[in-house]
């Protein structure tokens, strides 16, 4: 009962994207997926979802994806785009009904509106999308697939939440209550998958660290162990410490001061 | 646009419930039922003749007698023109709204993007080369020949609009409209020699047909496009959850369980037949498939589920009111009714574009 992904390789045109991956992510767990930009990581996703085609074997609770219908993986699996335009000037409730359709409790009255409160969107539902801010529009697609899987486990089933960049458009105090639900998730039964930027973040609340470099595995396991200065300086091009007080730094903030 | 109860920022506990448009939208329906009710009684009544509506109707009720003229007019031509002209403007505004959702874009029309000039083509060819047909293929055809013709032509055009507009799931505006510029073009270049080369009795079909008018309806015309355009608009209100999770683009659609694919073929697929019977029976008249979803979406916003059945009964109120002014605006001679939507709707496209210029410029 995993996400797991065997060996994927993926080329678009000429130019090799991911080279042999191997990442798994159980439920019960937070996984997150970090490395510079440009590294794979949204394309790993996407790979992961079948969005991209790629070699390599993929399976989702111990069967392939391909031998899902679109139907049974919609109320399995939410999918959180990096980015998302919306065509038409739909309400912020009306997005999040799109979502409530596609998963199991279809119609359900309440769902939509629960969904905005636990991104802290009470209130929003009559707001056009497309007025709103960049971080609440991001708040307002997580609601939407929330109301689409907001249950940790179906039919003894784990459900999945595929996450691209949940937080990177949305300040700390909002950062930290879209990790909470991804973690109240991963507790209740499901498994989260996640791309982060934040490595304070990552290291607050990943189960599961998967490091990428230039389309390749650069270290995966335990936050503890992934994240050491060595792995991290060499990734990402630029000497790095961590769990050090610099002298003379003047004011820092980490979120985790938030939840000590 | 409609106002829409303000959000309290302070009330977190009562969520307050903002009025659900689809509630609006339905109410628009019954307004719209009577809209159409009335267009279609006062298109019966008018006209370059001078009978008596309530006379005839009166006769009739009691048994009487009506006089050939009252027969002649009521019934053999204006009562089929009407429910033509229903149809038609049913299926021009329900493809614009479909063929929008499709490409994700309010300016995309049928008319517009050349899939009504690829439409045209497949007409012409069918009433220029249609005697080159084994004469078995032309009776097995009969009155069929043009519509199908059109269809063919509609469809086809779509699929190579749509190949060439849209690179993995994002369809380019400007691409769009400049692909559609050019097939127009080429749609036009290709019916201008089919024309050179057609003989009297074609030429004469030909430009009672290019007028796009409704003044050759009859019921048989009626008879044909009525059961593939009310098909294809019960088939389009089938997609409409379909085109609402497609306006969040084609990725974020397949993972909320949406058959993308299929989906996008059997809208392709409806647009042709609809647009494509459309023109074959009445010519190209343009800007219906623009203007009434445009203002639908205004009124109670873009759900398909509500805005196809609204465009389906507004686009027939609509083109029945342009089919009255074309038909006593100038009586006894008429006004191609492809001229009134022109008229009408070309200031409101404009009016479109100024408002929202960043449709295109994206
Ligand atoms: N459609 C595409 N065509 C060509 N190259 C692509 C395409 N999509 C992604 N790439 C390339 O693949 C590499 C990985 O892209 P990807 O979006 O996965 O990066 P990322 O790790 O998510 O970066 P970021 O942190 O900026 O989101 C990049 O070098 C990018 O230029
Ligand atoms: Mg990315």
């Amino acid at each position: 009962m995993t996400m797991h992904a065997d060996h994927i390789s993926l080329t678009i045109g000429k130019k090799q994207i991911l080279d042999d991956v191997c990442f798994t992510a159980r439920p019960g767990e937070v996984s997150a997926i970090v490395g510079p930009n440009g590294s794979g990581k949204s394309t790993l996703l996407k790979a992961m979802v079948g969005e991209l085609p790629c070699d390599g074997k993929l399976t989702l609770n111990g069967r392939s994806l391909q031998g899902y219908k679109p139907w049974e993986l919609s109320s399995l699996r939410g999918v959180l785009p990096q980015a998302t335009t919306l065509a038409f000037p739909f309400t912020v409730l009306e997005v999040v009904r799109l979502g409530l359709a596609a998963g199991i409790d279809a119609n359900h009255p309440d769902r939509p509106f629960e969904a905005l409160a636990r991104v802290d969107l009470d209130g929003y539902a009559g707001r056009l999308y497309q007025e709103l801010s960049g971080g609440e529009q991001q708040r307002v697609q997580l609601a939407r697939v929330l109301a689409q899987v907001g249950q940790p486990r179906r039919d003894g089933h784990p459900c999945w939440l595929f996450l691209d960049e949940p937080v990177s458009s949305l300040d700390i105090a909002h950062q930290l209550t879209v990790m909470d639900l991804a973690r109240e998730f991963a507790q209740g039964g499901g498994g989260v998958i996640a791309v982060m930027h934040d490595l304070n973040l990552t290291a607050m609340y990943a189960d599961h660290v998967h490091v990428m470099a230039a389309g390749h595995t650069a270290g995966a396991g335990p936050a503890a162990e992934v994240l050491t200065d060595a792995r991290l300086s060499d990734v990402y091009g630029c000497p790095l410490r961590t769990g050090i007080v610099p002298p003379d730094v003047g004011v820092f903030v980490l979120p985790q001061t938030a939840r000590a | 646009m409609v106002a829409l109860s303000e959000p309290s920022p302070h009330n977190l506990t009562d969520q307050a419930r903002p009025l659900d448009r689809r509630i609006l939208a339905r109410r628009l329906s019954v307004l719209l039922v009577g809209l159409l009710a009335i267009a279609v009684v006062v298109n019966l009544a008018l006209g370059a003749s001078d009978i008596s509506l309530w006379g005839a109707l009166g006769k009739f009720l009691s048994g009487e007698e009506l006089t050939t003229l009252e027969r002649v007019v009521l019934w053999d031509i204006r009562l089929p023109r009407i429910i033509l002209c229903v149809l038609v403007g049913a299926a021009l505004a329900v493809s614009g709204a479909v063929m929008q959702g499709l490409f994700r874009n309010p300016l995309a029309d049928p008319g517009l993007v050349g899939v009504g000039a690829g439409a045209g083509l497949g007409a012409i060819i069918s009433i220029v080369l249609g005697g080159l047909l084994p004469v078995g293929l032309q009776s097995l055809f009969g009155s069929y020949v043009t519509p199908v013709a059109a269809f063919v032509g509609g469809w086809g055009s779509t699929l190579v609009l749509y190949r060439v507009s849209t690179r993995g799931g994002r369809t380019s505006v400007a691409t769009m409209l400049l692909a559609g510029i050019a097939l127009g073009a080429l749609a036009g270049a290709v019916s201008g020699i089919l024309v050179y080369m057609a003989d009297d009795q074609q030429l004469r079909d030909l430009t009672f047909w290019s007028m796009g008018s409704l003044a050759g309806a009859t019921w048989e015309k009626s008879m044909i496009a009525g059961p593939v355009i009310l098909l294809a608009i019960a088939g389009s209100t089938w997609l409409a959850h379909g085109l609402n999770c497609l306006a969040l683009g084609e990725a974020a659609a397949a993972h909320m369980g949406i058959p993308v694919q299929r989906m996008k073929n059997a809208a392709i697929f409806s647009v042709a037949a609809a647009t494509g019977v459309a023109v074959a029976a009445t010519g190209g008249i343009g800007f219906v498939g623009i203007v009434v979803p445009h203002v639908l979406r205004l009124a109670t916003g873009p759900d398909h589920g509500t805005l196809l059945p609204n465009a389906a009964l507004l686009g027939g109120a609509l083109l029945l009111g342009a089919d009255l002014i074309s038909r006593t605006i100038i009586a006894p001679a008429e006004l191609p009714i492809g001229i009134v939507t022109a008229v009408l709707g070309a200031p409101v496209f404009l009016w479109i574009l100024l408002k929202r210029r960043g449709l295109v410029d994206q």
